[in-house]
C-alpha cells in the first residue's frame, strides 16, 4: 500500500469517524442518562432524512433550515412518544426494548406507507472537492465534520454547563435525592429523551445527501451505531468520540488492505474482546462524581 | 406509578408491535369477483412488497396486475377470468417458501409468477418440484441448470455481459475494476466477467466484495484511485439497493466520473431517473430499456403511466417488462391448455410459445424454457432516461448453463 493510499484511507476514516459519532450520539445521551435502549433510534435517521428531503429538496430551504427542522420536528416526536409510552417503563429493560422495537417498526412501515418505495436524492449543499497532492475529500464530509464537533460541544455544554444539564446528571444519579430537592424528575426525562431523538433526527438530516433517502435507510446504521456505543461505553461523550475514530479508522484502513467485509468481520471481533475485558466499555467515567 | 396503567402501556406497546408487523406478514387477496373456480383460472403472484429489495419488485407487481387486468377486460382466458392471489415475501428466502406453498396448499394456485432474489428462486424450487406446480420467474439472473418446474422469462448472461465487456473494452477502457455486493449474484457475475475480460486481452485491476449494508464507499473509492491511477478504467459495478445508490453519489461527488466509467447490470431506470446527475454517463445492460421504440412497447408503457401515473412509468424497467411478458405466456400457454389444465400441459405449451413483447418479440427456447432475446447496451441521459447505444442484430438463444 503507497503511502498516498494510507492517508487517504486515514483522512476518509476520520472523516467516517465523525459521521459515526453524529449518529451515535442521540442513542449515547438516552441510554447513558436514562438507561433505555432506544431500538428506534435509527429508524429516526430515516426519518431526519425524509424531513431533508422535503424541506431542503422540495422546499428549497436552506439546508440549516432543514437541520433545524429535523431537529424540532424529532424532538416533538421524542416528547410525545415518551409521555405516551416511554415514561410507563422506565428501569423495565425487556419491556422498553420491546416498546422502543414496536415504534422503529411503526416508523418504518409509516413511512413505507407515506412516502413509497422510491429512492429519493438529496443534493450535495456543497459540492466542490479539495485536493492535497493525492488526497482528496469532499467539501460536504467537511461540513459534516463541523456539524458534528457542533453538536457534540453544544451537547457538552448542555450536559455539563446548563441548569438543565445538571438537572439531567442528578436525576441520573440518584432519582430520590434529586427528587426531594423539589426537581420535576418526570419533565427532566422528557427533556433528556427528547433531546436524544431531537439528535437522532438532526444526524438523519446531515447525513441524507451522503445516503439514499428510503424507508429501509436505518438498517445500515443499525450495527455500526449500537456497536460504537457499546464500545465507548455510555458514561462519557469523550468515550463515544475515541470509539467512532477507532472504528472508522480501523474499518478504513483494514479494508484499505484487504476488502471491507474482512474489515467488518476484524472490527466486530475486536469489539467483542473490548466487551468482554471491559463490559462497561473501553471509557468508563472516572468523572463520576 | 399505578399497576393498570403500565399494563395498558404494554399492551398498547404490543399492539403497535402487532400492526407494525402486521403491515409486512400478510398478503391481500386479488379480484373481488369470488366466482366459483369453474369461472375462474387461479394463479399466485409472489413479489417482496416490503423489504429490501421492494423497490426495484415494485414495478414487477404493477406490471402483473397491468397485464392480468389486461387480459380479463379482453374476455380473459377462454371466457375464464384470471383471480390472483399475491403474496409478499418480503426479500427473504424462508418466507418464500413458506408463502409460496401456502399458494399452492390453500388457494389451489394453478401456477405462480413472481420471485426477484436468487436465493429465494433457489429456495422455492424443491417446493415447486414436491407440489409440481410451474413457476415462472420473471428476473434476469446469474444462469443455471434450468429446473423442470420453472420457465424463466429474464434474460441469462451470455444474453447480457457477453455482449457488455467487448462494447465496453471497445469503446471505455480495456482495464476493468469490478466491484460487487458479496451474494450469489454478484459473485458469479464478477466470475463470468473476469474470465470474460482476460480471455479478450483487457486487465483486471482490481476486485471489491462488500458487505450488502455498505453505504459508505471512500476507502473502496480510495483503493480505486491508487490503483488505476491516471489511466481510463471501467467500474463493473454490480452493487444492489441502497449500497449501489451510495456508491454512485460517492463516486461522483468524489469527481472520479472524469476519469473512470461505472458500468452495471443493476443500472435501470428506477435508479437512474432517482439518482440524478450521478448516474448521468454511466452504462447498463440487458434486454429491454424504456425507450425501446416498439408499438408494444408505446402501448405498455401508456397503459403503465394511466395505471399508475406518469411518473411512476419513467422508472419501468426490464424486470418490470418481463413480468408483464411473463404473465401473457403463461396466459397463452394457459389457453392452449383448454379444458385440460395440468402442470405437465401448462409446461409443455411453453415450448416454442411466442409473444409480441414491448421489447419486440420474444421466443421460449423448448430446451431450456429461457427466452430467446436481444442483449442491448444503453447509455444513461442527462434527463435520466436510458438511450440504446449498442444492440445485438438478431435474438440470442439462451444458455443459462454456460
Amino acid at each position: 500500500m503507497s503511502l498516498s493510499m494510507l492517508s487517504q484511507l486515514l483522512v476518509s476514516g476520520l472523516s467516517g469517524s465523525f459521521v459515526l459519532l453524529l449518529t451515535s450520539l442521540g442513542l449515547v445521551i438516552i441510554l447513558g442518562y436514562m438507561k433505555v435502549v432506544n431500538l428506534a433510534h435509527t429508524e429516526m435517521l430515516m426519518a431526519g432524512a425524509y424531513i431533508c428531503y422535503y424541506a431542503f429538496q422540495v422546499a428549497k430551504l436552506p439546508f440549516v433550515a432543514a437541520l433545524a427542522i429535523a431537529f424540532a420536528a424529532s424532538f416533538l416526536f421524542g416528547v410525545v412518544i415518551e409521555r405516551l409510552i416511554i415514561c410507563h417503563f422506565y428501569g423495565k429493560m425487556s419491556e422498553t426494548l420491546l416498546a422502543t422495537y414496536a415504534i422503529s417498526m411503526l416508523l418504518k412501515q409509516g413511512a413505507l406507507l407515506l412516502f413509497g418505495k422510491n429512492y429519493k436524492k438529496v443534493d450535495y449543499p456543497t459540492s466542490e472537492v479539495f485536493t492535497f497532492g493525492s488526497v482528496y475529500i469532499e467539501s460536504y464530509k467537511v461540513v459534516l465534520v463541523g456539524i458534528s464537533i457542533l453538536v457534540l460541544a453544544f451537547t457538552f455544554f448542555f450536559i455539563h454547563k446548563t441548569k438543565i444539564g445538571r438537572k439531567i446528571r442528578s436525576t441520573t444519579q440518584n432519582r430520590s435525592m434529586t427528587e426531594c430537592l423539589g426537581i420535576d424528575t418526570k419533565r427532566v426525562d422528557t427533556i433528556t429523551f427528547s433531546y436524544g431523538m431531537g439528535l437522532a433526527g438532526l444526524a438523519g438530516a446531515a447525513i441524507a445527501p451522503i445516503s439514499t433517502v428510503t424507508y429501509s435507510l436505518g438498517e445500515s446504521w443499525l450495527t455500526n451505531t449500537f456497536m460504537n456505543v457499546v464500545m465507548g461505553g455510555v458514561s462519557s461523550l469523550f468515550g463515544t468520540f475515541a470509539s467512532s475514530v477507532i472504528i472508522q479508522e480501523s474499518i478504513s484502513v483494514i479494508s484499505g488492505l484487504s476488502n471491507s467485509v474482512t474489515a467488518q468481520i476484524i472490527v466486530l471481533l475486536v469489539v467483542i474482546v473490548i466487551v468482554r475485558l471491559k463490559p462497561e466499555g473501553l471509557f468508563t467515567s472516572k468523572e463520576r462524581r | 406509578m399505578k399497576k393498570s396503567s403500565k399494563f395498558t402501556a404494554l399492551l398498547l406497546s404490543l399492539a403497535l408491535l402487532i400492526t407494525g408487523v402486521g403491515a409486512c406478514g400478510k398478503g391481500t387477496s386479488g379480484d373481488a369477483t369470488k366466482a366459483s373456480s369453474g369461472d375462474t383460472i387461479k394463479i399466485g403472484l409472489v413479489f417482496s412488497l416490503t423489504g429490501g429489495t421492494a423497490i426495484s419488485e415494485q414495478c414487477m407487481y404493477n406490471s402483473a396486475l397491468l397485464a392480468i387486468n389486461e387480459i380479463n377486460a379482453a374476455g380473459g382466458i377462454g371466457g375464464k377470468k384470471i383471480e390472483y392471489v399475491v403474496k409478499d415475501y418480503a426479500t427473504d428466502a424462508d418466507t418464500a417458501v413458506k408463502v409460496v406453498k401456502d399458494l399452492i396448499l390453500q388457494d389451489n394456485v394453478k401456477a405462480i409468477v413472481g420471485l426477484y432474489t436468487s436465493s429465494s428462486r433457489i429456495a422455492v424450487e424443491p417446493v415447486l418440484e414436491e407440489y409440481k406446480i410451474p413457476l415462472v420467474y420473471p428476473t434476469f439472473y446469474e444462469g443455471e441448470k434450468p429446473n423442470p418446474y420453472v420457465v424463466y422469462t429474464g434474460c441469462v448472461p451470455n444474453q447480457q455481459g457477453d455482449y457488455f465487456v467487448p462494447y465496453l473494452m471497445d469503446n471505455v477502457s480495456k482495464n476493468f475494476y469490478l466491484i460487487g455486493t458479496d451474494t450469489t449474484y454478484a459473485s458469479i457475475i464478477n466470475d463470468q466477467a473476469k474470465t470474460l475480460i482476460t480471455s479478450l486481452g483487457g486487465n483486471v485491476i482490481g476486485e471489491e466484495l462488500v458487505s450488502s449494508d455498505t453505504t459508505e464507499f471512500s476507502d473502496v473509492i480510495a483503493k480505486i484511485k491508487d490503483q488505476c491511477g491516471d489511466q481510463g478504467c471501467v467500474i463493473y459495478c454490480n452493487l444492489n439497493g441502497d449500497s449501489g445508490t451510495s456508491f454512485y453519489t460517492q463516486f461522483s461527488a468524489a469527481g472520479l466520473s472524469d476519469n473512470y466509467t461505472i458500468a452495471s447490470f443493476i443500472m435501470d431506470e428506477s435508479f437512474s431517473t432517482a439518482l440524478g446527475k450521478a448516474a448521468v454517463g454511466t452504462y447498463a445492460c440487458v434486454n429491454y430499456f424504456n425507450t425501446i421504440d416498439t408499438d408494444a412497447n408505446t402501448k405498455y408503457l401508456k397503459a403503465y403511466s394511466d395505471a399508475y401515473g406518469a411518473d411512476s412509468a419513467k422508472a419501468v424497467t426490464a424486470v418490470g417488462e418481463s413480468t408483464y411478458d411473463a404473465v401473457y405466456l403463461l396466459s397463452k400457454s394457459l389457453e392452449k391448455c383448454g379444458a385440460d389444465i395440468t402442470t405437465d400441459n401448462i409446461l409443455k405449451n411453453f415450448d416454442d410459445l411466442t409473444f409480441d413483447a414491448p421489447q419486440g418479440t420474444i421466443q421460449v427456447d423448448p430446451d431450456t424454457h429461457h427466452i430467446y432475446c436481444t442483449a442491448r447496451v444503453g447509455l444513461v441521459q442527462d434527463d435520466g432516461t436510458i438511450k440504446i447505444v449498442y444492440q445485438s442484430d438478431k435474438p440470442i438463444k439462451p444458455e443459462p448453463t454456460k
